[in-house]
This record gives structure tokens, sequence and C-alpha cells, in this order.
């Protein structure tokens, strides 16, 4: 009981198959209120199966779920916590950067307002656009969208806050920008955030806890601290021990060189 | 645009030529002059006879189009949400309009409901429903489920996924439909209004046979083609540049 006061997020051994195909094989960890962890795996391990549980998009077949100290399985109130920000930034191609934000909160809520639109304004010029409010999807860049569809999660307010490869379909140096952004906007809003990344070196950069995945059928290969102090470096000393730890775990799997993960680093410099 | 001008109205002006040279030769009993056919068109517009009867013919067409795309677009939706709706429109309800002719409902309809406004009205609804079913089916098909799973993050309610991501997905495939209605719309009122009526453009043409007066034959097809053409080039036209470029950015991005 003392320690779910604590804990925003439980997974306890949970399992998914899709027909034969095993997904998820008895994953389990927890993420504490206020922490940044990084779901972190190779491309096509499940790490995004993960959070689609945990956003409630996809049933799963056996183990636990709890947000908040409640099973997701029998109570779905607790979408409302939750914000997603998916890979592509899913806005709506016939509305402005303000109308899109707005569009959650029209969404989630039954009454509307004045200080609704504040809270818009407040979001956008949190994520850096307080100059592009009226400006349409096809005007802005793919970094713009991404940070238009993260003030639409925290405008919200969510306690809880899953990203998905959010920073995925962009250049380095968008990445870069982003990555601060993210975890200045978290330690400010004081949000618990999961995120999934398959880029070790993203992890290492912005997260608390990093859950280290395997292959498919997936497991956890193991949970790393990362007790390194904010803002950090891109390169030092410890954050190539800490790559080289991951490119070990990952070179683990079925004596497998690890194809995408740090050759995708390398590349993308 | 503005190259094109000179060329359409040289068309025009060449078609009327030949029709004037046709009816020099011809019986003015099979054809009239465009002059005759003109005087007589004044004449309709100038009578509050006339203005009525358009005014009666253009309000079937509204009515008419409202209650299809109210209907096609229900019907089209409920086959998302239905498996019982599914089969009952696409097995039964969406051929049955698609194949039978539009003269069969209008004499079945005028059996069923006499001359009244109904008949007519009714008639061109069966015959746009089909439109609005099969253009929805197609946005539907078309739709970015992405969007509809985003909102699904943020709300249980159907209905308000419906209204605020879904439909304005589908608005332009409605609008699609409403231009291709209001044609068939219109040529389908005149036949039905020609014996389902005693009032409208297609009752008007209808006694113009019986007296036999040509030239005012010519004059209420002239009344019937200019008003679709009035549609069609300026209001649709208007309406898809002015507000339906919007919602589909990428197709006026040149690439």
């Amino acid at each position: 009981m003392e320690t779910s006061r604590s804990e925003a997020l439980v997974v306890k051994d949970l399992r998914k198959d899709f027909g034969r195909l095993g997904v998820l094989a008895g994953i389990g960890f927890s993420v504490q209120r206020g922490e940044l962890v990084c779901i972190l795996g190779p491309s096509g391990c499940g790490k995004t199966t993960i959070l689609r549980i945990t956003a409630g998009l996809i049933p799963f077949d056996s183990g636990t779920v709890l947000i908040n100290g409640d099973d997701i399985r029998k109570n779905r109130e607790y979408l409302k916590n939750i914000a997603v920000v998916f890979q592509e930034p899913r806005l709506l191609p016939w509305r402005n950067a303000r109308q899109n934000v707005h569009l959650s909160l029209e969404l989630r809520k039954d009454e509307h307002d004045a200080r609704d639109m504040a809270a818009v304004d407040a979001a956008l010029s949190l994520v850096g656009l307080s100059e592009f409010t009226n400006s349409y999807p096809h005007e802005l860049s793919g970094g713009m969208k991404q940070r238009v569809s993260l003030a639409r999660a925290l405008v919200t307010e969510p306690e809880i806050l899953l990203m998905d490869e959010p920073l995925t379909g962009l250049d380095l140096h968008n990445r870069e920008e982003l990555q601060e952004e993210i975890v200045r906007i978290w330690s400010q809003k004081k949000v618990t955030l999961m995120l999934v990344t398959h880029d070790p070196a993203e992890a290492i950069h912005m997260a608390d806890r990093i859950i280290v995945l395997s292959e498919r059928p997936t497991h956890i290969k193991d949970i790393i601290r990362v007790n390194l102090p904010r803002p950090r470096p891109r390169d030092s000393e410890e954050i190539r021990n800490l790559e080289k730890t991951i490119r070990g775990l990952f070179a683990e799997d079925a004596g497998k060189p690890t194809e995408v993960n740090l050759s995708n680093i390398n590349s993308q410099a | 645009m503005v190259k094109r001008f000179p060329l359409q109205a040289l068309a025009i002006a060449t078609f009327i030529a030949l029709w004037w040279v046709a009816a020099a030769y011809a019986s003015s009993q099979l054809l009239p002059t465009p002059g005759q056919t003109l005087r007589e068109f004044l004449h309709i517009l100038s009578s509050s006879k006339g203005w009525e009867s358009i005014g009666n013919t253009a309000f079937r067409v509204l009515a008419g189009t409202l209650i299809g795309l109210l209907a096609g677009t229900l019907m089209a939706i409920t086959t998302r949400y239905n498996r019982l709706a599914e089969v009952a429109v696409r097995s039964v309800i969406y051929p049955l309009l698609q194949s039978v002719p539009s003269i069969c409902w209008a004499l079945m309809l005028v059996i069923w409901f006499g001359l009244s406004q109904t008949a007519p009205i009714l008639v061109i609804a069966v015959a746009v429903a089909p439109f609005f079913i099969i253009n929805i089916w197609e946005g539907l098909k078309e739709m970015d489920m992405s969007l509809v799973e985003m909102a699904s993050t943020y709300t249980h309610s159907r209905f308000k996924i419906l209204g605020k991501v879904i439909m304005p997905m589908l608005y332009a495939y409605i609008f699609a439909a409403i231009k291709s209605s209001f044609m068939v719309a219109w040529k389908v009122v005149i036949l039905a209004e020609v014996f389902g009526a005693v009032s409208g453009i297609g009752y008007m043409l209808w006694i113009s046979y019986q007296v036999y007066n040509i030239s005012r034959v010519f004059a209420w097809t002239m009344i019937s083609a200019i008003i679709i053409i009035a549609f069609d080039y300026g209001i649709f036209n208007y309406i898809d540049r002015r507000f339906m470029r919007k919602w589909k950015p990428q197709e006026v991005k040149p690439s």
C-alpha cells in the first residue's frame, strides 16, 4: 500500500500474443510518480505494444496494468489522467495549430469556457510555438507539427504522458532540440513520462531509468538507472560507458550483432 | 482562365449561328429561331407565373436533395457501426436505389402520393441518395484511422469523435456528392413534374408542349440549362475554391 502511492504505473507479468506470434513474454516494471522512464528496444520488439496497452488502445492476454493503483481492465476512467503523443503528429489538417491543441479539450471536457483558450495558448507557448498559433499543419515543419501534438497532450494537464517514438521521423538537429525541450517541460510540469525509443543515445540523454527490452518474444533485459545530472552533455566518459553496456545487452540476443540501434546513432550523427 | 474566355465566347457564338441557319431552313413549327426563343425566354422571366414555376422547381430540388443527403449520409454512416444496417444497405437498399430507373420511382410515387409536392421531392431524394451513400463509403474507406485513434485517447464518446473528427473528414466527399446530386436532381425533377405535378418547370414544359408552343418549350429548356450551368460553374466552383481546398491541403500544393 505504501509503495502504490508513489507508483504512477505498475506493469506485472504482461503477456500479449498477436495470433501465434508471441510479442510480450512477461513484462514487469513500475514507473514512479514524476519519473522519466524510457523504454528502449530494437525495432519490432513490442515496445510500442507496451505503450499502446497502457494507453488502452489494445487489449492484452494476461498480466496486470495498474495506473494510480487501479487496474486498467476494470476501470476505464484512468484514461482521463493520460495523454499520448504518437510517432506521427496526427494533426487534423483542417484545423490550425491552436484549434488542433483545443481539440483534446473539446473531446475530453463537456463544458468549455474562455480559460480553455488561455490554456491552449499557454501550451503552445510552452512548446515554443506562440508565433504559429494560426498556422495550418501543412504550413508547419515536421518538428513543429510534433510540438503541436505535444501541446495538444499537455493542455489536458495529464498526470502521465506516454510518448511513442515521438522524435523518430525528425532530423538530428530537431531531435536533439526536442529532447531538451521534452525534458524541460517534464521537469517543469512534474508529469510522469514514459517514452518509447529505439535510440540508446536518446534514452541516455533523457531518462531517469531505461528499461532495455530484448528482441521478440520480448522480455526485459535490464533496467538501467541513469545517475547523471541535467542538463546532460551529449558525450562524456559515463555516456560512452552506458552506451557500451546497452550495446552489450543487445549483442547478447542470439549472438546477433546490434544492427539497428547503434549503427543508427552513428549514421545519423 | 483569361485566355479561355474568348474561345468559349466564340464557341457559343458559333453554336447560335448554326442554330440560326438551321432554323431559317426548318419550319418554325419544328425549330424556333434563337430570336423567337429569346423573346419567349424574356416573356417568361417578365411574368410572375414564370418565376413562380422556377421557384417551385428550385424548392423541390433543394428539399429533395436535402432529404437524399440526410437519408444517404445516415445510411452510409450506420453501416459503419451496425452489422445489420450494413447488410441491409449494401445488399438491398443501395442496389435497389441504384438500379431502379427514376421514371419508375416517379410513376410509383405519383400513384402513392398523387399530384402533390411529395412525389417530385421524393423522386429527387431517391435519385440522389445513392450518390451520398457511395461517396461517404469512399470517404470512410479513405479515412485516416490514425486520427480516429488519436481522438479515442481523449474521449470514450463515439458521438464526439464522429462530430469532431470523422464528419469533417467526410465533408469533402459529401460536397462532391451534393455537386453531382444537384445536376441529377434538376434533370429528374423536370421529368417528374411533367406528369407528377401541377406546377414547376416540368409542368410548364408539358403545357407548352400540349399547346404546341415550340419556342416556349425551347425557352424553358434554356432556363433549365442556364440554372444547371450557373450552379455548376458559379456556386459550386466558388465553394470548391473558397472552402474545400483547405480541407485537403495536400491537393493544392504543387509537387
